[in-house]
């Protein structure tokens, strides 16, 4: 039980930790424009993926900690948790409550933990169905996604080969895309773009790149996580915002390092989005792929057109960015810095803390003098 | 590794280019793009990739000539129109050939030398039939 309700409270922690730290994380990047680092989309790319990672392997910080404490590198009672430092703030008379009002929300997720796992009411199990068969379906729906995909592959023509790398041109799709297994790598073209070689080296040239950036990497993991958090609309903005900064960095690094005409570049893009309108689509959002361009026709279809005309206006305006590591450093250690403090901060107590045997006895004490005022009374 | 469903359709480039080949025969890359129309202005390196994907898709075969390869079309013409009129009649006439063919003869604004054409068909078929 105890194993179940560890895993549990990481969930639950993962889960408001991924919620705290993109709002940090959206303080940041408004601070990033006074900085005149509004367009350097590459350093924010590389931030958002850092952060996120962070959020990910936060139970590695947790443990480091717990052992840091146990070897007595950190003092006993040195805490980072938010529940404790707010105990101690409250015996120190910084703010006034009640005391077992102050218990009562302290205690609230605990109390919630335990309804839920003891399955003591029915919302308990009715939720914990939920997530499971929620989590099953996107489980099932990636599987489905990537069958389409290998269907895709196979179905395609080999165009060229390179080491483990594919070159594969496709009847069937009409927006280039790059995706890859464990171990090859392929880009497939719409067999239509084989007449324009103009076009067909710039898409080529946005592959690479988004391969040199390991955003097929990337979107993999992703894609991968959604079940844990596919409830999360925090998790949903995250990927957008992903996407988005993915798409405007491989844009300008391409521009900045092939030198392709810019105008051509943009009719490149409004090109394949006007292709891929003429042709039906298959149940590919879920799919572990890197599109030239984002053509959701369902749920978020308007911010793929938004997503299309914040690139082309980002291209045009010029104005490329370089990827300044001390800057990025300055910025992401901070972040990463962040992370690990509310990462502990939101950690259930482990134990009883002389404050919280304090703030017990102050309710028992209150308690009992209720009990004696009451008796007096009588 | 990868097994492949064999391809019975060209997409509208493919066709474009076997139907050069139909016309003029075997031809190099070379051929092929100076019997394209000139406003069509493809480069010599994306008609060798539809010829050798044409290829892959055993529409076409490639004979080793000295340093350059030539081009042959596998699949005839004829072949490939019975194929399409046959997918055009299943996917869009509910497999009703019949209705194809009244579509045809409603819309397509038949000549009457068209027409007399038709017929002499019609009973030329016919008569194999009874026979």
């Amino acid at each position: 039980m105890s194993t179940i309700s560890e895993i549990f409270n990481a969930y639950i922690n993962i889960n408001i930790l991924l919620i705290l730290v993109f709002g940090f994380w959206y303080i940041a990047r408004m601070l990033l424009k006074p900085m005149g680092m509004a367009h350097a989309y590459t350093t924010q790319l590389r931030l958002l993926n850092g952060v996120f990672l962070a959020v990910v392997i936060s139970p590695v910080f947790i443990l480091f900690f717990s052992l840091l404490s146990k070897y007595s590198v950190v003092s006993p009672e040195f805490t980072l948790n938010l529940s404790d430092i707010i105990v101690a703030q409250y015996l120190n008379g910084n703010f006034n409550m009640k005391p077992d009002t102050l218990e009562e929300y302290l205690s609230l997720r605990s109390q919630l933990s335990a309804n839920f796992l003891g399955m003591g009411s029915y919302l308990g199990i009715f939720i914990l169905g939920l997530i499971i068969s929620g989590a099953v379906l996107v489980l099932a729906r990636f599987a489905l996604s990537v069958y389409a995909l290998k269907r895709i592959i196979n179905q395609s023509q080999v165009w060229r080969k390179t080491g483990n790398l594919h070159l594969l041109i496709s009847d069937t799709i009409s927006v280039p895309f790059s995706t890859r297994t464990f171990r090859e790598r392929f880009i497939i073209i719409p067999s239509n773009m084989l007449t324009n070689i103009k076009d067909l080296r710039m898409v080529v040239s946005h592959e690479f790149q988004h391969m040199r950036q390991l955003d097929l990497e990337w979107e993999i993991f992703m894609e991968l996580l959604r079940p844990v958090f596919f409830w999360n609309p925090i998790y949903y903005l995250w990927k957008r915002q992903l996407e988005q900064l993915r798409e405007l960095s491989c844009d300008k690094r391409v521009l900045a390092r092939k030198r392709y005409d810019t105008k051509e570049y943009c009719a490149c893009l409004l090109q394949v989005c006007q292709n891929s309108l003429s042709k039906s689509h298959l149940l590919f959002t879920a799919i572990p792929k890197v599109a030239l361009i984002k053509t959701d026709r369902a749920l978020f279809s308007r911010n793929s057109a938004s997503l299309l005309r914040q690139r082309v206006n980002s291209l045009l305006d010029g104005n490329i960015k370089p990827y300044p590591k001390l800057v990025f450093l300055g910025i992401i250690i901070p972040l990463l810095a962040i992370v690990v403090v509310s990462t502990l901060a939101i950690q259930q107590p482990d134990d009883w803390s002389q404050d919280r045997i304090m703030l017990s006895t102050i309710i028992n004490l209150d308690r009992l003098a209720e009990h004696n005022s009451m008796e007096t009374n009588f | 590794m990868r097994r492949k469903k064999s391809i019975e359709f060209l997409t509208e480039v493919e066709l474009e280019f076997m139907i050069l080949l139909w016309r003029h025969g075997e031809s190099t890359v070379r051929e092929v793009l100076t019997n394209m129309a000139p406003e069509r202005n493809l480069a010599y390196t994306s008609a060798a990739t539809i010829l050798r994907i044409l290829e892959q898709k055993k529409f076409v075969e490639s004979i080793k000539k000295g340093k350059t390869y030539t081009y042959r079309a596998l699949l005839s013409k004829d072949t490939y129109q019975s194929r399409s009129i046959k997918n055009l009649s299943e996917k869009l006439f509910d497999n009703t050939p019949a209705s194809l063919v009244a579509r045809l003869v409603d819309d397509y604004n038949l000549s009457k030398d068209d027409l007399g054409e038709i017929r002499a068909l019609l009973i030329r078929r016919l008569e194999d039939v009874d026979d």
